[in-house]
């Protein structure tokens, strides 16, 4: 009997020294859960974390996932030089949680961006860099995060990939973006019928933009990608297929957290939300990402917030062959490399 | 409280009740454990219960070339479940089932139930909370609780029928629904492959009988 428990003692003092050993690894692989105001949510930490920089992903919805984003380049070159944190948001991918409605505001999602943060450094040491990758919706959540207090303390730099800042601004510039774009298609003779009702909508819409034309926009927004000639968008839908076993994804979760009544309620609250005004605070180094066949999240943003900002490092890049969902994978994540290379 | 003690006496009552004494074609349904392997996707988990009969009817169903005797037989369960989803989450739920089962004279039987219960998840990761002052600090056993309504559908071979052994292999699929999941629901699929095994003289069951003809 004694040796049993001293052989139990012996594999469990074991497995605990292992835990201890893989925390600064190369190739990490671990997933934690950060619990904050009625919301667990997962945070998969991948990658060479030896290097004590993590590029922490701030994805798009809200009621997306972070599965999208460990596409093959990402996972190939990114993560064998730094480490991603691939963090799902409340009600969102893997993120758990029971009633909590009420905490589905901008300012909570800057509160938990702060605590996952927080985390990183608490597990990884003070020491570690963190840059954060925001993308579409992605980039709200970093902007509340980045203008608030000395949230920006935490982070080394921001890097906005296709990513909104000013929500109602985006109605705007996505209107004028699919207006100008289907007339110069029409004069080409290309899918002349869909750009036509496209350009119609757009042209008798030019008032203020209520939610349903704000939906309405964002729907002709992802119809437009189909649209142009050799071009081919990015498909989720195939990641989460290759990915489903390996990544143990819980796809039922993840699909009723995207459809999920309550993050569409956030979407008509964020209408009045803008951090255009406060964009004057923020010195970290900031990096601007757009596609060019992007009508989601136009050029503009990036635009205003590379003009806005007051760091002394920022860059703007414009991808020729990208829509919204960063589809030349391997030259974004070439991008990713060279700023963290740059600003670490 | 008197809500709940009439809920659980409206469950139970069928238990208590006496049955009419008749006779059957086919053998009586007992008061059976189960125990099956659950499959939530490709991650494993177990199913354990009880089930009990309350009533069976028996009915003789005409057909070309002669008739065949029936049983419609109703049963209240309780089922422990759990699986383990590495990453996402670790469930234990516990589930008060009524089931229905239609016994076929040649062995076979198709299954349906409705449930009710309650789930604890305990997250697939280690879990950590921080406070307003940015004090991180480990949670043990975090997870969820939820409360969750079920439905399956299965079928499998009763080897009392035939060979008067007192043991059923089984199959079903079922949904799990949860709720409140992120203030809306959160939807399992299962697969279960298992055994019902009688066990004589084990809460002893006496089912009400009926008989008809259809």
């Amino acid at each position: 009997m004694k040796n049993i428990l001293l052989l139990i003692l012996l594999m469990l003092a074991f497995t605990a020294c292992q835990q201890e050993n893989n925390e600064l690894v190369p190739n990490a692989n671990e997933t934690i859960y950060v619990n904050n105001e009625g919301a667990s949510m997962r945070v998969n930490i991948r990658g060479n974390i030896a290097s004590k920089i993590v590029m922490l992903v701030v994805h798009g919805g809200p009621g997306g996932a972070s599965y999208f984003y460990r596409t093959q380049p990402a996972e190939e070159r990114l993560e064998r030089k730094y480490a991603v944190a691939y963090w799902d948001q409340r009600v969102a991918g893997a993120s758990q949680g029971g009633s909590n409605k009420g905490s589905l505001v901008m300012a909570q999602y800057g509160n938990d961006l702060k605590k996952i943060i927080q985390t990183l450094r608490y597990k990884y040491g003070e020491n570690l860099q963190v840059f954060l990758m925001g993308q579409s919706w992605g980039g709200m959540v970093c902007a509340q995060f980045m203008t608030e207090g000395n949230n920006q303390d935490l982070v080394s730099g921001w890097i906005s990939a296709n990513a909104v800042h000013n929500w109602g601004r985006n109605d705007s510039l996505s209107r004028a973006r699919l207006l100008d774009f289907g007339t110069a298609q029409i004069a080409l003779g290309k899918n002349t019928a869909k750009w036509q009702e496209i350009v119609d909508y757009c042209t008798a819409n030019v008032g203020g933009i209520t939610p349903e034309i704000s939906a309405k926009l964002n729907f002709y927004a992802y119809d437009a990608l189909e649209l142009i000639e050799g071009f081919t968008p990015f498909n989720e839908d195939e990641v989460i297929r290759k990915n489903l076993i390996s990544e143990k994804i819980p796809y039922t979760n993840a699909l009723l957290n995207l459809v999920n009544p309550a993050t569409k309620n956030l979407i008509n609250d964020l209408r009045g939300v803008e951090f255009s005004s406060k964009l004057y605070r923020i010195t970290k180094p900031v990096l601007a990402l757009s596609g060019n066949y992007d009508f989601v999240v136009p050029e503009g943003n990036a635009i205003e917030l590379i003009s806005k900002v007051s760091s002394t490092v920022k860059e703007r890049k414009l991808f020729m062959n990208s829509g919204h969902n960063l589809e030349e994978q391997g030259a974004y994540v070439d991008a990713f490399i060279k700023f963290l290379d740059e600003n670490k | 409280m008197k809500q709940l003690i009439f809920v659980l006496g409206t469950l139970l009552w069928p238990l208590l009740m006496e049955a009419q004494s008749a006779s059957l074609a086919l053998p009586m349904p007992q008061t059976s454990l189960k125990a099956a392997y659950l499959g939530s996707f490709v991650y494993p988990g177990f199913k354990l219960g009880l089930e009990r009969p309350y009533k069976v009817i028996q009915f003789q169903k005409n057909k070309k070339g002669g008739g065949e005797t029936m049983l419609k037989e109703r049963y209240l369960s309780a089922n422990l479940g759990y699986y383990h989803h590495e990453t996402f989450h670790d469930n234990v739920y516990l589930l008060l089932e009524h089931q229905k089962r239609r016994q076929h004279n040649n062995g076979w039987f198709l299954e349906s139930a409705a449930g009710i219960g309650f789930s604890r998840t305990f997250l697939g990761g280690t879990t950590y909370a921080v406070s307003e002052d940015g004090e991180v600090r480990r949670k043990n056993l975090a997870g969820h609780n939820y409360a969750v309504l079920s439905a399956s559908f299965g079928g499998g071979y009763n080897f009392a029928i035939e060979q008067g052994k007192s043991f059923k292999p089984y199959g079903k699929i079922s949904l799990l629904g949860m709720f409140p999941s992120n203030s809306f629901v959160y939807l399992r699929p299962t697969v279960e492959l298992g055994l019902v095994c009688a066990v004589p003289n084990f809460l002893k069951a006496n089912p009400t009988l009926k008989t008809k003809q259809q």
